[in-house]
């Protein structure tokens, strides 16, 4: 690394490493605590005060919320948002990229026309108004397909198209390539590394929607699992409480609120799970994509 | 149109041919809720909206229900908590990213540096319902906050449900700082990586410290940078997070947390859907008004740096 080269200050660098390791314990205890709370038994929750020692094991709160059927099918529905709007997103993200990343006649004209849309909107009751003429109310599409594509991610990948060097293009060409070939064969596999980033983008943005479900989908049947938790945490119109478990009512709150944060927890952990793997992938993508920007 | 233009454009038809799902996709869901013979688009901002009758029967209105939304206390309210929150957001939370790209770059070794990384731009990749419902056992009155609050010989506060303007702020900006000044400090650092190193090294030459290698070499270097994120943001005065604010909203704090878009919110779907043509007219402000802030803020950079975004 040519940066070692710089001189190093002994104080300096502790207050630097000071300053991260404090902004760390920040993000990190509210999850700490979560999980913490999520595993707590009602009787230890109860009787001893709030600390960050574990007090005790227990997996009830677990058990109780996938006993319910409504977690269980927000969470498929989740899971069904999330794989078919991910795949067509990236699909459609990188066959508008790619075309708008070529010198072909109206490109710019053609950009403008999805930049715009960044700045400008119809607002919420004329987009509403259309969604409900097009029949998206209540259906199944309707947490995917109106929110699939988005300008900043298309940005992204077009500038990455546009960072690779055209002379692979004329040899693909002179060797008798035709423009679909060219990006499916040489473009697509070459970008990688924007594709992994904008696919997390777009993963993360299904897992965690909950206003074009609150918007499209009034039917308590295919809440996903954002809008869910929303309902259960923020809104505290849902109660996952199982009547054949306890029996006082001070119990049921407890465990309501132990519940709550095991649902938070599940809902976390996918996208703790995949993201640091594709974090690595973020250095590359991003830096080229967005200099340009 | 020239021959030669449209020589090209058959020569290219197969990227002209796979560019028209993306397209469809913005005429569908972006142009035609703005422009349509059926229900109207933004032109329902001028007309007086009746359920089930069509768009063209409807009696036209001319200005009504943009005098009506000036007329209104609680959208001055509303409008007034927009530009409050922006500000403070544009103070407060606008230079982080900066600092911490600057100050993560001066940590030397790589596995501390990705640790870090990792940590603080996590937090961004969850939604606002699930920040909140981590941070809500941190902020309500049981929570660790007030136990530390209550040790200190201090009464238990609700910071969730809180008639007091600077709480109610210093809740807003601390909360989007733990989301996403992680992640936005990734951009930064993008062009950190793309500032030569020889640069560093000339400076080190010539006597400078850690300190003036930061104001002399990282700092010209991310500017750039800096101006088209500010001009971005300028361009989204008007917004100023719906989604947090959605999602934080409770009985006591609305008259502080209510924004254009809450407010929007409200009258479109909280109140009866009578107010179509209210709420569209209020959108129709957000938006136009949006859009000339970006463009003043664009041509402002401009003149003050030579950098544009458009």
């Amino acid at each position: 690394m040519k940066s070692a080269k710089r001189p190093i200050h002994t104080i300096a660098d502790v207050l630097i490493y000071g300053f991260f390791i404090v902004l760390c314990l920040l993000i990190v205890i509210p999850f700490y605590n979560m999980v913490l709370y999520s595993i707590t038994p009602y009787k230890e929750a109860v009787t001893t005060p709030l600390s960050l020692l574990p007090r005790g094991f227990s997996t009830v709160n677990y058990e109780m919320i996938f006993k319910d059927d409504r977690l269980v099918s927000a969470m498929l529905i989740s899971v069904f948002n999330l794989v078919v709007g991910t795949a067509m997103a990236v699909g459609v993200t990188i066959t508008m990229a790619y075309p708008l990343s070529r010198a072909i006649p109206f490109r710019r004209t053609l950009f403008y026309f999805g930049i715009f849309t960044m700045f400008f909107n119809a607002g919420i009751i004329p987009w509403y108004l259309v969604m409900r003429d097009i029949g998206m109310i209540n259906s199944l599409f309707a947490m995917t397909v109106p929110s699939m594509l988005s300008t900043f991610n298309l940005i992204l990948m077009r500038n990455y198209f546009l960072s690779i060097p055209d002379s692979l293009e004329e040899s693909a060409r002179i060797d008798g390539a035709g423009d679909f070939i060219i990006m499916v064969r040489i473009f697509v596999p070459l970008s990688l590394p924007i594709i992994a980033t904008i696919g997390l983008f777009y993963a993360v943005w299904f897992w965690n929607d909950w206003w074009y479900p609150l918007m499209l989908i009034p039917s308590q049947k295919m809440m996903p699992l954002p809008l869910f938790l929303r309902n259960l945490v923020i809104e505290n119109s849902i109660r996952m409480v199982d009547p054949n478990i306890g029996g006082t009512t001070d119990y049921l709150k407890t465990t309501s609120r132990g519940s709550q944060m095991a649902a938070v927890t599940v809902a976390t952990l996918p996208i703790l799970c995949v993201y640091p793997l594709v974090q690595k992938y973020f250095a590359k993508g991003i830096m080229l994509g967005a200099i340009k920007a | 149109m020239k021959m030669k233009t449209l020589k090209s454009m058959w020569g290219h038809k197969a990227l002209y041919l796979i560019l028209l799902p993306g397209l469809a996709w913005y005429v569908i869901f972006c142009y035609l809720p703005m422009f349509n013979t059926s229900s109207g688009g933004i032109l329902l901002a001028f007309k007086e909206f009746r359920n089930n009758m069509p768009f063209s029967e409807m009696q036209w209105v001319g200005l009504k229900w943009f005098e009506r939304l000036m007329n209104k206390p609680d959208f001055w309210i509303a409008l007034t908590n927009t530009f409050k929150i922006s500000f403070l957001r544009l103070i407060f939370e606008f230079p982080m990213p900066v600092v911490i790209a600057i100050l993560l770059n001066e940590v030397r070794r790589y596995k501390p540096k990705r640790i870090f990384q990792t940590i603080l731009t996590f937090p961004n990749f969850l939604s606002w319902v699930l920040v909140l419902g981590v941070l809500r056992d941190l902020l309500q009155v049981s929570g660790l906050l007030n136990g530390l609050r209550v040790a200190m010989g201090a009464d238990p506060v609700n910071y969730l449900n809180n008639s007091d303007w600077l709480s109610n702020m210093l809740m807003v900006l601390l909360t989007n700082v733990w989301k996403s000044a992680g992640w936005g400090s990734i951009i930064y650092l993008a062009s950190i990586s793309g500032i030569d190193p020889s640069l560093y090294e000339a400076a080190t030459i010539d006597g400078a410290g850690r300190w003036k290698c930061i104001l002399h070499v990282t700092w010209p270097g991310i500017r750039s940078t800096a101006v088209v994120l500010l001009v971005l943001s300028c361009g989204n005065i008007l917004n100023a997070g719906f989604d947090q604010l959605f999602n934080l909203r409770a009985a006591l704090n609305i008259e502080h947390l209510d924004i254009l878009d809450t407010y929007i919110y409200r009258y479109a779907f909280g109140m009866g859907k009578m107010n179509f043509g209210f709420t569209v007219a209020a959108g129709l402000f957000k938006s136009v008004v949006n859009f000339a802030l970006l463009l003043t803020a664009n041509k402002a950079a401009g003149w003050l740096s030579g950098e544009t975004v458009f």
